[in-house]
């Protein structure tokens, strides 16, 4: 009767295991890693258009010597980290690995603010496309951190909750780090690298 | 930030419920009272999910290969515009539509165009190949979404281009059916030319996967994962009543007459077994606890999760195409490629 009894759960169980979310989170893992991938594949194609931005730029306005400067020094630190899928399960370093791809996000748009004040620059042919590019990955980049995101909130929910919470406690599944708070409004706006209207007020 | 709102808004739910109920039935138990509590608590978070969900622009059904919310554009061009589009369509192996809202607002044309095009689906599944064009008229702004699989044939650079030089000189003249189609002829081009170089796309036409069946089971098991909340909140009013092995027995007889499958009932009876008795300890817990109230909430938050992992979840569904016969999407994917650009005056 025990061994009866036994079976029955065991059987049970095992049908079970889908329905308490184990699939579920085994393959948002997975999609966790595939979202991350799609991340850091952005920001390496950002990363490839600086330099012959920066030289275009150099080539109109070499004046801003300084500016130029801090968008090569950004991209090197950025570039610097290795973007591996471990950088998930680790919050040190994706924190900073965050900080730096914020920080040449922010020295980009100041390069792209000081442009404004070039009229050559601006009509530049070769200069356009490239911000076109840049326009163009800087929404990737939204779309696939914001992909992410959701990816990682269902699993995040999928762990902390109830009843799935006993399976991830079961299999071992922590919780993903997310793209942090402070940046939050910066995630769900989309990219404010905007080449229509000048962030400093043009010259009449 | 969500989930901290949704979880005040729940103990405060949670109180204005419950004191009025103190009241009202000092006689009763006082788990039924934490029971009625929970399965407000639940309703009333997900109503207010919904409410939050509200708040953006629609994204209108698909049903033909041109859409027009603002009235902007006369029968006649639609018609010419869509035959156009059904052409395109024949030649190039690849799915175009279009659509003209009054606002993307609260969004940015970036989001919005996005969200349609994840929600229509243009392109063809597994290929990707597709576009889709989208202006709000409001705020004078254009986007052209691009689906991964046209990306090398449609660069950033090359969308871009198509906005400023070929659509918006029409567009700032008021001529937006003009613009509109001067915009197809060079989306058309533009993937011409890369068919051309590429002859194999050109002969390969293929049916557009539909996967209704698809959307009809995905359909069915979404509706029961909607309802667990309200079945948990029952099994939280029954555990309280009955013996956690009565309750079991219960849903076991239930699951097999939803389901007519003896498996799914004995797992139905066994989950149902098991949650009962959880919900025993948790509701016993609060009867011995002098700071019970504290702690029903507690449990409501953490209930409340569970609620939410059943409507969200990370799979992006198969088809979802409209039934309406006239067109649908085939099922491509988008990953933000395209430009954007406007016709204001500060462009």
């Amino acid at each position: 009767m025990k061994k009866f009894l036994m079976m029955i759960v065991g059987f049970v169980a095992s049908l079970g295991l889908s329905g308490c979310g184990y699939n579920d989170m085994a393959t948002g893992d997975e999609t966790i890693k595939a979202a991350w991938a799609e991340v850091v594949n952005q920001y390496q194609r950002r990363s490839d258009l600086i330099p012959n931005l920066v030289n275009t730029v150099k080539g109109y306005a070499a004046q801003e010597q300084d500016t130029l400067t801090k968008v090569v020094e950004a991209r090197a630190k950025a570039t610097s980290i290795q973007m591996t899928p471990e950088l998930i399960n680790d919050p040190e370093a994706f924190k900073k690995f965050q900080a730096a791809q914020n920080e040449l996000k922010g020295s980009l748009s100041r390069l792209l603010a000081v442009s404004e004040n070039y009229p050559q620059l601006k009509s530049d042919g070769l200069f356009r496309d490239l911000t076109a590019q840049l326009e163009g990955t800087e929404n990737r980049i939204t779309v696939a951190r914001n992909r992410y995101i959701k990816a990682i909130q269902g699993f995040n929910n999928a762990v902390v909750s109830f009843p799935t919470n006993l399976t991830a406690m079961m299999f071992g599944f922590k919780k993903k780090e997310q793209f942090t708070v402070e940046n939050e409004a910066e995630i769900k706006s989309a990219p404010k690298v905007d080449f229509n209207k000048p962030a400093v007020p043009a010259k009449p | 930030m969500r989930v901290r709102f949704a979880q005040t808004t729940v103990a405060f739910i949670h109180h204005t419920l419950t004191r009025p109920l103190g009241t009202l039935s000092r006689l009763r138990e006082r788990g039924l009272r934490t029971s009625t509590a929970f399965v407000g608590v639940v309703f009333c978070a997900l109503l207010a999910l919904t409410a939050l969900a509200q708040d953006l622009a629609p994204i209108p059904p698909l049903a033909a290969r041109i859409t027009d919310t603002s009235g902007t554009l006369g029968m006649s061009a639609k018609q010419e515009i869509e035959q156009k589009l059904a052409a395109f369509e024949q030649t190039s192996g690849g799915q175009l539509a279009v659509l003209v809202v009054k606002t993307a607002e609260p969004e940015t044309i970036e989001q919005y165009a996005l969200r349609v095009a994840e929600a229509w689906k243009v392109g063809k599944k597994g290929k990707d190949t597709g576009a889709l064009l989208v202006l709000a008229m409001k705020e004078k702004k254009i986007r052209i979404e691009v689906g991964y699989g046209w990306e090398g044939t449609l660069p950033d650079v090359e969308a871009k281009r198509i906005i400023r030089e070929t659509m918006t000189p029409f567009f700032k003249q008021g001529q937006f059916a003009q613009g509109i189609d001067a915009g197809i002829d060079k989306i058309a081009l533009a993937v011409a030319k890369e068919n051309i170089a590429a002859s194999t796309t050109v002969n390969e036409k293929g049916q557009w996967d539909q996967s209704h069946n698809a959307t009809k089971t995905d359909g069915t098991v979404e509706s029961l994962l909607g309802m667990a909340p309200v079945l948990l909140g029952v099994l939280a009013v029954l555990s309280f009543i009955l013996p956690a092995i009565l309750v079991g027995g219960a849903a076991g007889i239930g699951t097999f007459f939803f389901t007519s499958s003896l498996p799914a009932a004995g797992i139905g009876a066994f989950i149902a077994f098991v949650l009962a008795n959880i919900l025993k300890g948790i509701f016993g817990s609060f009867n011995r606890s002098p700071l019970g109230g504290n702690r029903v909430h507690r449990g409501g938050g953490g209930f409340f999760g569970g609620g939410g992992i059943s409507g969200g979840g990370w799979s992006s569904g198969g088809g979802g195409s409209s039934d309406s016969g006239g067109f649908s999407g085939g099922g491509g994917g988008f990953g933000g490629g395209g430009a954007s650009g406007g016709w204001g005056d500060s462009e």
